[in-house]
């Protein structure tokens, strides 16, 4: 009797410390944080509405934007899933080519898609753990209009917490880049080196 | 669509043969696509693709941009919201048939606060109650009713099996296209036509830039579509939907 008492104390002990180790392993185990997600998000923000506030002509807008995606992003992951298996494919300088090709398209095009957002205030609402990182939800307020939500997906590489992709509306740039650039590269028979002389035209 | 009131009768009429409709589709297995969505009849919807960008530039285009031109904006944004204010009788019924208790109070307070205003003006919004949104394709959802098969929609545009039947349902069931008082009917019809070519013209960046500047304007058109129709269903972006960083190809 005695000894199964003490028994099941100690089995019940030994499960709550596992409990408890369980619960602290998330914040210990991954370096990444929902607060530091945040904090990239919303320092990220803040630099992409003092371009949209600056007054700078369009092309020195774009020039900022790209600054600050190379600061931010994750460029040669996204550039790479955007292209998915024809990268494997490409020699290194035209995964080069690509990728300052993909860069200075993405800038332009978000670039211009930012500027609409003139205005409007965003706010980082919350954060939740996901598998490969940390999902970061703001919603972007225009005065009299409805609100829209704008997720950011951060994760850590190297010591280095990076943006990867945003969801505007639950629309991916990723994977709506990915349809985009599938269907340049079949416009350019499957060759990189035209596909990157398209990406330079287009945008 | 322009429902009289005095057609009740063929609106049910009309309902009954649209719910058989659901349940022999919903019961028949679609064919099977070959992209990573669900559109095997791809080489049509391509031509209805084109006859919609045809229509879009020849009319929708010019005439969102000549009702942009000559109606004030603040009147562009009354319509906007009367449109709202007209929809939400429908939304309350879709709230009440997903079940949905959160969202039936948020569109009965945004009738009650808009109602300040006669649907005129949307103080609802200011005072921080969102719009749900909720439409019969929705509550299909919610019912566990398939997606079915991408299409296109002549100048509807973008739609599935499921969203195309709830439009139809959305459109009978909404009382205020047929149940206000006699000369007012279609109302609601009218105001949310009038809402299209606001957003029309008000989004047209956007818009010419998906369908005049995109390499494919059909695949970004259906990928975009799809993809916020099911953050919508899903109430937000899910874990499953995200791409790896770590993908080696």
């Amino acid at each position: 009797m005695q000894i199964s008492k003490k028994l099941n104390r100690r089995v019940f002990l030994a499960g709550i410390s596992a409990a408890v180790a369980a619960t602290a392993m998330p914040s210990a185990g991954f370096a990444l944080t929902k607060a530091a997600a945040e904090k990239l998000i919303n320092n990220l923000s803040s630099d992409i509405f003092k371009i949209i506030n600056s007054g700078k002509s369009e092309t020195a807008m774009y020039r900022d934007f790209d600054r600050v995606f190379a600061k931010y992003a994750a460029v040669d992951a996204i550039a790479r899933t955007c292209l998915g298996p024809p990268w494997r494919s490409a020699n290194a300088s035209q995964k080069k080519a690509y990728t300052a090709a993909f860069r200075a398209y993405i800038s332009r095009k978000y670039g211009k898609r930012f500027r609409e957002f003139i205005g409007s205030k965003i706010t980082v609402t919350s954060a939740k753990a996901v598998k490969s990182g940390v999902l970061v939800k703001s919603v972007v307020k225009f005065k009299g209009s409805a609100p829209f939500t704008v997720d950011w997906q951060v994760f850590e590489r190297n010591g280095k917490r990076q943006m990867f992709d945003l969801y505007i509306e639950g629309i991916s740039m990723i994977k709506t880049e990915r349809e985009e650039i599938g269907s340049m590269l079949d416009r350019s028979g499957g060759k990189i080196d035209k596909l990157v002389a398209r990406l330079n035209k287009a945008g | 669509m322009f429902l009289k009131s005095s057609s009740y009768t063929s609106i049910y009429r009309t309902i009954s043969v649209l719910i058989t409709t659901l349940v022999v589709l919903s019961a028949c297995a679609a064919p099977v696509s070959k992209s990573e969505f669900n559109d095997p009849y791809e080489s049509q919807n391509r031509k209805m693709h084109e006859f919609n960008k045809g229509l879009d530039r020849a009319l929708v285009g010019p005439t969102a941009k000549g009702y942009g031109f000559i109606t004030p904006p603040l009147i562009i944004h009354i319509v906007g919201n009367v449109a709202g204010f007209l929809g939400l009788p429908g939304q309350a019924v879709n709230n009440v048939l997903q079940g949905d208790i959160k969202g039936l109070r948020q569109t009965v307070s945004r009738f009650a606060v808009n109602s300040l205003t006669f649907g005129l003006g949307d103080l609802a919004t200011d005072a921080g109650i969102p719009d749900n949104n909720a439409d019969f394709g929705q509550t299909l959802h919610v019912w566990k009713f398939r997606q079915g098969v991408y299409h296109e929609l002549p100048l509807l545009g973008p739609s599935t099996e499921r969203d195309t039947i709830g439009f139809i349902i959305d459109t009978a069931l909404n009382p205020t296209n047929f149940i206000l008082p006699s000369g007012t009917d279609g109302m609601g019809l009218t105001f949310g036509i009038l809402d299209r070519l606001g957003d029309r013209n008000q989004y047209s960046d956007v818009i010419e830039d998906t369908l005049y500047n995109s390499e494919d304007s059909y695949a970004t058109a259906r990928s975009l579509y799809l993809q916020n129709r099911n953050f919508k269903l899903n109430g937000g972006v899910t874990e499953d939907s995200l791409e790896d960083p770590f993908a080696d190809f």
